[in-house]
């Protein structure tokens, strides 16, 4: 029987996440539960107008990730970041009057990264993380213009901090 | 040394907040090469040639060798791509299509595809290429081209009073309409629609209708029109529009 909210809420987080870029968003905050290697989170992501150059982004992102390699004060982990962008306009299956699944196109986008966390002392419960991924869209992309498409100049970078609990 | 290793390879990449980002560069690119068709007009000759190409998508290797092909096959005084730059109307995909595109030696104008306006794909066409309705009177011919994307732009479209008024004010021997889907198409336009259409292009006496769309290319008749429909470059297929003595006509290109 848990006594307290925060050790109900304890048993289920492992970490607190806030996360700088990534495609998920400018800024996105999360919580991520860990089990063995693996790990699955969730985020809530915004870009402002003002950043995007248009109108506000907000993503919901599936977090997993699977460590497969562990040194002393950091880790290796790959993982898929699943999102989706919230709001009408970013829904090309149901987009302004295109009649319904005129457009054969997903509405959840897949991040594939290769990321580290980074912990100052052995032991240490918070972490620094940086990780690279490449979305589904460049990958198709690439597949189908091997010749012409170089993923790296599609690959792009998120950073952020873990508070483990 | 592993960390550094690690460090150096996140340096290395960019920070992307979304895919679906818009941007911050305003390039107005139809403006910036409108303005150099203008300029050089007179450096041409009264025979001159001007290159269709359309619905480039994701077909980079193809729209590679299209690019190589056009400016082999060149001279052009300008090169017109009829819409669908992109699949997604994202950021990074009509990046790399200009980047492609910026390879043709000849300045090239842009038509708004449907593809080109979902997400934010509207707010950076704006920013990269500017207005989607505008017209250019080049030597003997008048160009008008429009967004007649109506499911996916919202509003009134496409401009029928844009159009009608470009064609009342032009004195220019020939007139070409230019559009990213047929005016013709019976799932997108009513049949009133489409006679409205018909009307105005016999009406003003268009001599050329150009389209992308389908990524199939056809040359049909619409209304007093010769309709060209350009097809995609995996279809290794572009098209020329040829003046000289002869008068205006046109020819299909395969590589």
């Amino acid at each position: 029987m848990f006594t307290t909210p925060s050790a109900w809420a304890i048993s289920y987080v492992d970490n607190a996440l806030l996360q700088f870029s990534g495609e998920i968003g400018l800024i996105s905050v999360g919580l991520e539960k860990k089990m063995s290697r693996y790990s699955l989170g969730g985020l809530y992501g915004i870009v402002p107008s003002e950043v995007s150059g248009g109108r506000v982004i907000e993503t919901v992102t599936f977090r997993q990730t699977y460590r497969f390699y562990e040194w002393s004060r950091f880790d290796a982990y790959c993982g898929l970041n699943l999102f989706h962008i919230l709001g009408l306009q970013y829904q090309s299956t149901n987009f302004r009057d295109a009649p319904q699944g005129y457009y054969p196109i997903g509405n959840v986008r897949g991040l594939f990264n290769l990321g580290t966390n980074l912990f100052f002392k052995k032991e240490e419960k918070n972490s620094f993380y940086f990780e690279a991924g490449i979305n589904d869209i460049w990958i198709v992309n690439y597949l189908s213009n091997s010749r012409e498409v170089n993923p790296r100049d599609h690959v792009s970078m998120g950073m952020g901090y873990k508070i483990g609990f | 040394m592993k960390f550094f290793f690690l460090l150096t390879l996140f340096i290395s990449c960019k920070f992307t907040h979304s895919p679906y980002q818009v941007g911050q560069q305003k390039l107005l690119q139809n403006e910036t090469n409108l303005s150099t068709i203008l300029r050089d007009q007179a450096l041409t000759g009264p025979d001159f040639k001007i290159a269709f190409l359309s619905d480039t998508h994701n077909y980079y290797e193809d729209l590679r060798d299209l690019v190589k092909t056009v400016n082999n096959n060149g001279p052009y005084s300008f090169v017109i791509v009829t819409g669908d730059l992109t699949n997604h109307g994202l950021l990074e995909e009509y990046q790399k299509t200009k980047e492609l595109l910026n390879d043709l030696n000849f300045p090239y104008l842009v038509v708004v595809g449907n593809h080109d306006l979902l997400s934010n794909g509207d707010k950076i066409f704006e920013k990269m290429y500017g207005k989607t309705d505008f017209n250019l009177t080049y030597k003997d011919i008048e160009f008008i081209i429009f967004n007649n994307n109506n499911w996916e732009s919202g509003g009134v479209i496409p401009n029928t009073v844009f159009v009608a008024a470009a064609l009342v004010a032009s004195a220019a021997p020939f007139k070409i309409l230019v559009s990213h889907v047929s005016l013709g198409d019976a799932d997108r336009f009513s049949p009133a629609q489409v006679q409205s259409w018909e009307n105005l292009v016999s009406v003003h006496g268009v001599d050329y209708v150009f389209n992308g769309h389908n990524h199939n290319p056809e040359e049909t008749d619409f209304s007093s029109a010769k309709h060209i429909t350009v097809g995609s470059p995996n279809k290794r297929v572009y098209f020329e529009l040829i003046m000289n003595s002869g008068g205006l006509t046109h020819k299909k290109i395969t590589f």
